[in-house]
């Protein structure tokens, strides 16, 4: 380090402020982060691409400074997906730093890593007030029993009105409608459960029927309309 | 805490009854946790004890208006307490966005009621009403507020006496800003009003504005809930996991005040 020929020549004032840094929550402890190790916690970012065509939502359980384990979620981007794959085998291990500078490639997960840095250094993770923080394998617990991400998709058109295709409960098979044309309900099937019962020796219509289930005043209905045909 | 439950007109055993519950919860939260240092087990007492009392009317759902399955807990709850109250408690669900609020009644049943609120004035029109279904749920009245204002209004046209805020969404800019200022304009007129800060947005640490910069950015919704809540509950409002990273080991709030009630009820029906 050398100093200018200006700062020699300047005399000394005091620094008197001399208070640590503002302390912010961590699993249960309130922590003056100063280095990447001070920094531990379980907590989300969400991403999105240059093109806007997709987006990102990743989960880091961070202890110590360093990535136990990393939920990459992607929607909207077939390319992504090969990413986030990529993304599962890189992050952990790395620390918070070094996540934020891989050689990955995709925009949604390096703008969701950024956006989870912000998150984390600033104290607002979901596990802030919890004593030790959450066990590795506590961002499964964002995927429900069936380990399948969350994931809405519906339509609609001026002309003719809305679809539900996929709802957090499943994939939507029926819609039911109301004597005014209205929506009041859906019937789906749950995916998770259908692969379960298939798995367990079930055949396709009894899987099927196992992994139904409706929502709303379904029974209620005038008419019934597959979302996908009608 | 005990001592503001006594100007509530409920038998003197049921109320012990609630307190005993409540003071068996806190017992479940860990010392030096959130959970222990928001009372929440004193809190679902306290709240037990209130939706029972025959002085308490009207059961207000403060909703993020974003799920279809927000209102659940609350109906149940009333279902439950109306067990073994005289008169039925009344339950409505408020919350941000008119056409939310016409949908949700729709799919589930409920009674939409369209308003208008006149800034000027500060008076509430009901334009509509429609009831999507017989029997009870088509009894509970969901309305949809343009922002607090008129969401404060909807309270008061009810007659609010106990209000829970809902999940997470808006929290900081509808849930607690309405139940702050109805708290305030309560006690302004002598009234009674009991509110429970619930919801996911209790157990996060989000910054209103999310700028993600300087000190103290985090823990707004905590302390929304701290400046207006009779009772704060820990973390989202039904999952158990959340709410044990909180210091409540157990169950989630929202199985948690319905077990409160249950068990209060039943408490009751004995005596």
């Amino acid at each position: 380090m050398i100093y200018t020929k200006e700062v020699q020549q300047m005399c000394c004032v005091a620094k008197g402020a001399n208070h640590a840094n503002a302390p912010i929550p961590e699993e249960g402890k309130w922590v003056h982060a100063k280095e990447i190790k001070d920094i531990s916690g379980l907590t989300h970012g969400i991403g999105w691409c240059a093109p806007q065509q997709g987006c990102c939502k990743l989960t880091l359980n961070v202890k110590d400074g360093i990535i136990e384990e990393a939920l990459v979620e992607t929607l909207g981007c077939s390319g992504m997906t090969h990413s986030a794959a990529m993304a599962s085998e890189i992050l952990p291990g790395k620390t918070l730093l070094e996540a934020l500078n891989t050689d990955l490639v995709c925009d949604a997960i390096n703008t969701a890593m950024r956006e989870l840095f912000l998150q984390i250094v600033y104290g607002r993770t979901q596990s802030a007030f919890s004593e030790g923080g959450l066990p590795i394998g506590g961002s499964l617990e964002d995927l429900g029993k069936n380990l399948r991400s969350q994931v809405g998709t519906m339509y609609g058109t001026k002309l003719k009105g809305s679809r539900y295709l996929e709802m957090t409960e499943g994939y939507c098979t029926r819609m039911a409608l109301d004597a005014d044309n209205e929506v009041i309900g859906y019937e789906f099937v749950n995916l998770g459960k259908l692969m379960d019962a298939l798995k367990a020796g079930a055949t396709g219509p009894e899987a099927i029927e196992k992994a139904k289930g409706t929502y709303g005043r379904f029974k209620d209905a005038v008419k019934y309309i597959d979302p996908r045909k009608e | 805490m005990r001592s503001g439950l006594t100007s509530w007109a409920l038998p003197s055993r049921s109320r012990r009854a609630c307190e005993a519950i409540g003071e068996g919860l806190q017992a479940f939260c860990i010392p030096g946790s959130v959970a222990d240092d928001r009372k929440v087990g004193l809190g679902h007492g306290n709240l037990a004890a209130r939706l029972l009392s025959e002085e308490t009317e009207c059961f207000a759902f403060l909703a993020g208006h974003e799920s279809y399955a927000a209102a659940e807990g609350a109906i149940k709850i009333a279902e439950m307490a109306n067990k073994v109250r005289q008169k039925p408690l009344r339950v409505i669900l408020n919350g941000l966005g008119k056409d939310a609020a016409k949908i949700i009644s729709r799919i589930n049943g409920f009674t939409y009621v369209q308003t208008q609120f006149d800034y000027a004035t500060g008076e509430l029109k009901i334009v509509s009403e429609k009831r999507y279904s017989d029997g009870v749920r088509g009894g509970v009245r969901c309305y949809g507020a343009d922002d607090v204002r008129e969401g404060v209004a909807i309270l008061w046209k009810e007659n609010v006496d106990i209000s829970i805020t809902g999940n997470s969404t808006n929290p900081t800019r509808f849930q607690h800003p309405v139940a702050g200022t109805y708290k305030k304009e309560r006690v302004l007129a002598g009234k009674k009003y009991f509110s429970v800060a619930s919801g996911g947005g209790t157990g996060r640490t989000l910054h209103p504005d999310n700028m993600a910069a300087g000190p103290a950015s985090y823990g707004m919704t905590d302390t929304l809930g701290r400046m207006h809540s009779d009772a704060q509950f820990a973390g989202s409002s039904s999952v158990p996991a959340h709410v044990e990273m909180m210091g409540f080991l157990g169950m989630g709030n929202n199985p948690m005040v319905g077990a409160s009630v249950a068990v209060a009820v039943a408490v009751a029906q004995a005596m």
